[in-house]
């Protein structure tokens, strides 16, 4: 399963009504509030296995599913 | 000095020429002096205060950086991995420990006092703990609050460290900003003070504009509303419209008291070309609980979002508590649970940060409850606006804000009383003795026909800017750029309306602000 597929599947496991592949400013426009972004991180921290740092939680890692994947690459590359 | 002031006017208009008259590059100087007066007229303590916390922060933010450097020194290095650790480690303790003596100082001064009373009552005479009244310094939790702020985005690597204090002093004790806040991030506001500004008209007048405004908020509305709520706690035995209406009208004023004054405190700002964040984005059109406290005192819910409940949520025992809770309640509502404890506390510690008292804690635990609550139930929501397909738009709308409206007003019984029993007993009463044979009587009881129309037109006022506000329209900003004598216009009859239809005390220097107590 490709990276994407999986990331798709953590969002859509929190929210599927929301269209993520398509959103391109998901926290800026509220479609994900920080109820849901906790959830996102829970999940990526599963799937992924990645740490997040809380300096991470910031708008721009997390709104659309491109910087997510930047995102997740940039912590992965990190010790 | 209140911003309510003549005197306070003067020392503005006087920073601000100063201030253009500088070269661009010195400007913030005039910004500093202009700070240091302002705050030395709150007294000594305040200053002193302030330089500690100042001198504190700064210094610290050199050693946080200091270690950051070594540690991505050793990074690059094969092998160090334990001496980075130790790294990593060593800048935990100095965070924790200046985060300590940040906000230990700030909850002694504030809840020291309460707390001793509270025991000597416990000990009935047993023990008797010192109690020490001092009066709080000025704007004591906005910098606070914006000093903390700082020192973890330092070693979060979100700002760099700064080498001339007298920056980090500016920083925190910008003076527009240290009766009300709002609570700035560095990236909000740091850079922006030593940026080099240009007057420019168009800017400077809206800044002007904003600032009538807010004085037009607090004078004509709110200060008139005042008497609503002196009658609440005035008399006993009100027919329930009475305290239902009081409530309400507290809500309005409390809105209109703090919003205009950070309108004020954002307008001058503006006219030094600073633009402050947004406080308040029209709370009263929220169609939830948690939508309404992200347009209400917006500056401090991103304080605790971010130094608290995510901290919370996302460190190593806020995921393991979502994976425990998982394992009993599903993932769906599992991974809610890390958020649901984080929010609560949060709230907890919002109620008890206006004041050390039992209503603030039932303030605070009520809105924790809430959040919480709906947080819980966030998944069944979903599925039954989904089965019943509920519009999103439309009159539902005005049922989700009409919803927010009931359970915003029910802790308010609470901000206003003195004691639990007192909130209590009007919360009561509200439901009991809907009797209006009286009305007019006691309406006019409250004050005279004339002040009632008075207040109703102005809200209707507030109302119709709020209005074109949630539409996308900035009325300071679109009469700003507007044609000459439309500005003029509007200009004057703000300014006509603040003199005329404001409310003054006997000296002739309005009611405090109710968020300059913080």
């Amino acid at each position: 399963m490709g990276e994407m597929e999986k990331l798709l599947g953590v969002l859509t496991e929190v929210d599927d009504e929301i269209d993520f592949a398509k959103e391109t400013a998901l926290v800026d426009d509220g479609l994900i509030d920080s109820i849901a972004l906790t959830q996102i991180i829970a999940g990526l921290d599963e799937a992924f296995g990645i740490q997040i740092k809380t300096g991470d939680i910031e708008p721009e890692n997390f709104n659309n599913v491109q910087a997510m994947l930047e995102f997740i690459r940039i912590c992965q590359a990190r010790p | 000095m209140s911003i309510l002031s003549f005197e306070f006017l003067f020392f503005t208009a006087a920073v601000w020429m100063v201030y253009y008259l500088l070269p661009r590059r010195r400007r913030w100087l005039a910004l500093l002096l202009g700070s240091f007066l302002f705050v030395s007229c709150a007294g000594w303590r305040s200053v002193v205060h302030l330089t500690v916390v100042a001198w504190n922060v700064w210094l610290g933010g050199l050693v946080l950086e200091i270690l950051k450097r070594k540690e991505a020194d050793l990074r690059s290095t094969e092998g160090a991995g334990r001496s980075v650790k130790r790294y990593e480690t060593l800048q935990k303790i100095v965070l924790a420990m200046l985060l300590t003596f940040d906000l230990g100082a700030m909850a002694f001064l504030k809840y020291e006092p309460a707390a001793a009373a509270w025991l000597n009552d416990l000990g009935q005479g047993r023990w008797s703990f010192p109690v020490w009244e001092l009066a709080a310094p000025l704007g004591l939790s906005y910098f606070t609050f914006q000093s903390a702020g700082w020192l973890v985005d330092v070693y979060r690597g979100k700002a760099q460290a700064q080498k001339n204090p007298l920056k980090m002093w500016l920083f925190l004790g910008y003076f527009p900003q240290m009766t009300q806040g709002p609570i700035s991030a560095w990236k909000e506001l740091g850079g922006q003070l030593f940026e080099e500004h240009v007057l420019e008209p168009e800017v400077v007048s809206g800044g002007f504009l904003r600032m009538l405004w807010g004085y037009f908020k607090k004078l004509v509305i709110a200060d008139r509303l005042a008497l609503t709520t002196a009658v609440l706690l005035g008399e006993e035995g009100l027919p329930g419209w009475m305290a239902v209406g009081g409530a309400a009208l507290y809500m309005v004023r409390l809105y209109a008291d703090f919003s205009g004054g950070v309108d004020v405190v954002r307008g001058i700002s503006q006219m030094f070309g600073i633009v402050l964040p947004e406080n308040f984005r029209r709370p009263f059109f929220s169609e939830s609980v948690a939508e309404y406290w992200r347009r209400w005192h917006r500056t401090l819910g991103a304080w605790f979002r971010s130094y608290l409940l995510y901290p919370f949520t996302t460190s190593k025992a806020g995921l393991a508590l979502g994976r425990a809770a998982s394992k009993v309640f599903g993932k769906m509502v599992g991974r809610l649970v890390p958020t649901v404890v984080g929010t609560f506390l949060v709230f907890l510690l919002i109620g008890v940060w206006h004041t050390a008292n039992w209503n603030a804690v039932i303030y605070g635990a009520y809105f924790g409850f809430v959040m919480a609550g709906a947080i819980l139930l966030t998944p069944l929501w979903k599925k039954m606006n989904r089965t019943f397909r509920t519009p999103k738009g439309g009159w539902m709308r005005g049922v989700r804000v009409a919803r927010t409206w009931i359970l915003v007003l029910i802790p308010q019984y609470f901000a206003f009383t003195s004691g639990p029993r007192q909130g209590f007993s009007l919360l009561l009463q509200s439901f009991s003795g809907w009797d209006f044979s009286g009305f007019a009587k006691r309406m006019t009881g409250i004050m005279t026909v004339r002040e009632w129309v008075i207040a109703g037109i102005a809200l209707l006022v507030l109302l119709a800017v709020d209005v074109l506000g949630e539409r996308g329209v900035d009325v300071c900003g679109r009469i700003a750029k507007a044609r000459v004598w439309v500005r003029w216009q509007v200009l004057l009859a703000l300014l006509l309306g603040i003199l005329v239809l404001g409310v003054y005390g006997p000296e002739f220097d309005g009611a405090a602000f109710l968020y300059t107590q913080f």
